[in-house]
This record gives C-alpha cells, sequence and structure tokens, in this order.
C-alpha cells in the first residue's frame, strides 16, 4: 500500500511538472482519435442516413452488419490490418505500418460502427410525420438531410461521443499498428501499457490519470455543449387546499 | 386549378381503406371529407398529398411538377426541432417576406423566435398552417385542423380559406370531424360511408345538398 501512495505522489509531481514526452504522447493519443472520429462521422452519418429508410434486404442486412460490428475486439482490428499492411500483404506497398496513419485507420474502423449503427437507430425512430412533412415541403438532398439529422441531434452526439471514448481509450489496435514508437505512435494508452511492463508504475500511474482526464474533460465539454437550456421558470410547490 | 380522381381506392399494401370512385375537386370550392374515425380520412389526403400510393385508380391534378406542388399538414400539428423562424423559412419558396406573411395570415407574428419546444398545441397547428401557407401551394390538404384552435384562429383560418376560393389558389382539401371554420365558405363536400359491413372499404359519397350556411358551428 506505501508502495503504491508513492507511486501516485510521484505521479502527481509528473503531471505538474509538465514532463514534455508525457505531454508529447498525449498529444497523438488526441491527434489519432480525433481524426479517426472525424473520419468515422464523414463516412457513418451519411451511410446510416442512406440505410434509414430503405426497407429493402440489403438495407436490414448492413443494418445488422453495422450493429455487430461494433463488437470487434481492438486486438482483431488491430490484427487484421495488420496483416493487410505488412510488408508481405496486399496493402504493403502503402508502407503506413507502424505510422499514426494506419493507427488512424484502426481506430476509424472501431469508431465507424458505432457512429453508423447508433444514428441509424435514430433515424429509424423518427416518427413518420417528420419525413413526411419533409416529402411534402419539397426539401431535398442535403437540406432534408441537414433537417433530418437536426431532428435526432441528440442521439447523434451520444453515437459521436461514445465512438470517441471507445476510440481514445482503446490499447489493441493503437499499439499492434503503431508499435509503440518513441516520439512517433506512442499513445497515452500504449505508453501505460509500456511502462507498467517496464515495472514504472509512477509514470503510469500518471498517464492514466491524465488519460482519464482527458477523456472526461473532452465528454464533458462536448455533452455540457447540449445540455445547456435556458432555466424554465420557477415552479411554486402545489397547496393543497383544506376544504 | 382541379383535380381529377378516377376509380380510386386508398389504403395501405395489405389494407384498403376507402373507396372514392370518380371526383372532381376544383378550387373554387374547400374541398371536405367527413367520415368517422378510420374511415381513410387521412389515408385519403396523404394520397393526393403524393404521400401514399393509389392502391386502384388514379389522381391527376392539373398543376405542374414542381417543388410545392401539394402540402399536407398534420392533425398534430407537427414541426420540425429549432424555432418557429426555423420551420416557416424551410417552407417559404418567396424568402422571409412570404415567411412573415403567412404568420401573419395565422396571427402568429409573435412567435417568430421562439422555441418550437415551447409552444402550445393550438399554437403548434397555427405555425404548422402558417408553414403550410408559406410555401405557397397549389394543393393544399390539412387533415383535421379544428383540434387545438380557439375562436380568433378558427376565424383567421377561415379567412385564408376565403382568400383561396377568391384567389382560385391552392385548391384546398380539409379533413374534419366537425367543420368549425368553414361557414361562409363555398364547400364540396364528401363524406365516408361504411357500405357493405365492418370489413369492406369505406364510401366516398359527395353531397352537394349541405349549403356552406348549414355548416359552419365553431
Amino acid at each position: 500500500m506505501i508502495h503504491l501512495w508513492h507511486d501516485a505522489l510521484r505521479a502527481v509531481v509528473l503531471i505538474l511538472t509538465g514532463d514534455p514526452e508525457v505531454w508529447q504522447v498525449a498529444g497523438v493519443s488526441l491527434e489519432v482519435s480525433v481524426a479517426a472520429l472525424a473520419l468515422a462521422c464523414v463516412a457513418g452519418i451519411p451511410l446510416a442516413y442512406s440505410l434509414a429508410f430503405s426497407e429493402t434486404r440489403a438495407a436490414r442486412l448492413a443494418s445488422w452488419l453495422l450493429h455487430t460490428l461494433t463488437a470487434l475486439p481492438t486486438v482483431v482490428v488491430g490484427l487484421g490490418l495488420y496483416f493487410l499492411l505488412s510488408a508481405s500483404g496486399p496493402f504493403g506497398w502503402m508502407d503506413v505500418l507502424y505510422t499514426r496513419v494506419a493507427m488512424v485507420t484502426g481506430q476509424f474502423v472501431l469508431g465507424l460502427p458505432i457512429v453508423a449503427a447508433v444514428s441509424l437507430t435514430a433515424l429509424r425512430g423518427l416518427p413518420r410525420e417528420a419525413r413526411e412533412t419533409a416529402a411534402t415541403l419539397g426539401l431535398a438532398g442535403v437540406t432534408r438531410m441537414r433537417v433530418l439529422l437536426a431532428e435526432v441531434q441528440g442521439p447523434l452526439l451520444s453515437a459521436i461521443l461514445i465512438a470517441f471514448a471507445r476510440v481514445f481509450t482503446e490499447l489493441g489496435a493503437a499499439v499492434i499498428l503503431g508499435g509503440n514508437i518513441r516520439g512517433r505512435t506512442r499513445t497515452l494508452t500504449t505508453v501505460i501499457a509500456l511502462e507498467y511492463t517496464k515495472g514504472e508504475d509512477a509514470r503510469a500511474i500518471a498517464l492514466g490519470i491524465i488519460l482519464m482526464a482527458v477523456a472526461l474533460t473532452v465528454n464533458a465539454i462536448l455533452h455540457a455543449a447540449t445540455l445547456w437550456r435556458p432555466a424554465p421558470a420557477e415552479r411554486a410547490p402545489i397547496q393543497v387546499v383544506e376544504n | 386549378m382541379n383535380v381529377a380522381i378516377r376509380s380510386l381506392v386508398v389504403g395501405y399494401r395489405d389494407r384498403p381503406v376507402a373507396r372514392l370512385g370518380d371526383l372532381v375537386l376544383t378550387a373554387e370550392r374547400v374541398t371536405l371529407v367527413v367520415g368517422p374515425n378510420g374511415s381513410g380520412k387521412t389515408t385519403f389526403l396523404k394520397t393526393l398529398a403524393g404521400l401514399l400510393r393509389p392502391l386502384e385508380g388514379t389522381v391527376a391534378s392539373s398543376l405542374p411538377r414542381g417543388r410545392h406542388g401539394a402540402v399536407f399538414v398534420h392533425s398534430s400539428g407537427f414541426l420540425f426541432h429549432g424555432t418557429v423562424r426555423k420551420n416557416l423559412m424551410l417552407a417559404a419558396a418567396g424568402g422571409e417576406a412570404a415567411a412573415r406573411q403567412a404568420a401573419v395570415a395565422l396571427g402568429v407574428e409573435a412567435l417568430w423566435g421562439r422555441a418550437v419546444a415551447e409552444l402550445s398545441t393550438g399554437q403548434r397547428q397555427r405555425v404548422a398552417l402558417a408553414r403550410a401557407m408559406a410555401a405557397a401551394p397549389e394543393l393544399l390538404l390539412v387533415d383535421e385542423p379544428e383540434g387545438g384552435l380557439d375562436a380568433e384562429a378558427i376565424a383567421l383560418w377561415g379567412d385564408v380559406l376565403t382568400t383561396a376560393v377568391e384567389a382560385g389558389r391552392p385548391l384546398v382539401v380539409v379533413a374534419a370531424h366537425r367543420p368549425a371554420g368553414l361557414g361562409g365558405v363555398p364547400l364540396f363536400s364528401v363524406a365516408l360511408r361504411r357500405a357493405d359491413g365492418e370489413s369492406a372499404p369505406f364510401v366516398g359519397v359527395p353531397f352537394e345538398d349541405r349549403s356552406a350556411a348549414g355548416v359552419g358551428e365553431a
């Protein structure tokens, strides 16, 4: 127990003294996850929209597939992409293995199903009147998409936050595809794993605290931005009138 | 502007709801569709609006195919999230001026910047009607509008109908239980009645002997 407290104190010191390597690693984490998430939204939301109002077998199959893929284990994604991107693999010529590009690809594969599946469910849940009103007012194309997505902005934001949480905190794909190279492909999660195996508990704890703090802060900010509403009027307590 | 209906049967994929036969609707009279619950009023109006396909028969209108040909207003007064302004501007073919004018016609110009979530049912219905008018449609289909409207709104709505009839557009079709606000407006009425028993489709029967003066309790 004393050991743990000792390490925890050293961790706080590391954070407060602004160890540059720690912040560089945090930067890589954010850069990779934000890029992957942005791509997942750009691909996933229109995909969900195109499937949401279609009753064809293909659409139903795609919906099932997307939901199932949300459960992809991170190491499986890492391993699968590793074989595709390795020197002897079909995309080896691109030479992106052990770079941040490969890591973004892995996190994109992890984040896309979440964004798409949740958005799809939200859009399918829209009342019929929403689509009918859009049709009857002659809304089409991008305007129609914009309006209908605005109708489900709550669930849409949840989808994005959940996907961010997943990709920002995952280890399996980042470590396999990035190779944990100092100064280039180390993220908060991969370094925590590394420091833990080296027995550097203080550093691991410090990074763990930072990881939690960043993840929770980003989510809190985005969530609060949507929750802000003007305060409702004061409510007087109901008076019971004695007869 | 007129709408010619031939041998029309409306309903859903597994179930015909009403048989309308042959009818011609013109803009110089407001078409009133009455009938009990489940008789197919909404289904008929949605078919006229192009939101549903006819099960049999055809609906032919003389309006050019275009953006705001036919506008349907739900009985719930459905509005998109956001403000009254957003809803009206989405519809307004003629820009902000047309949108504001439509708001004034239904007495909701004071609600322009308000969030839809804060409106009462009646206010929503007024805004939904204003939005439909802002779209400057050739054919306007209104499903049971009298629900939440107060006396002032009903009077304003009556003025809108009178103006439409006099101007020759839009051609208005209203589905209602109680035809409120329609006093003083020339009407063409269609009643949906049960024909052959419990499970057969309703049948639309035009009736001309109801004069506008006879209809029109508020």
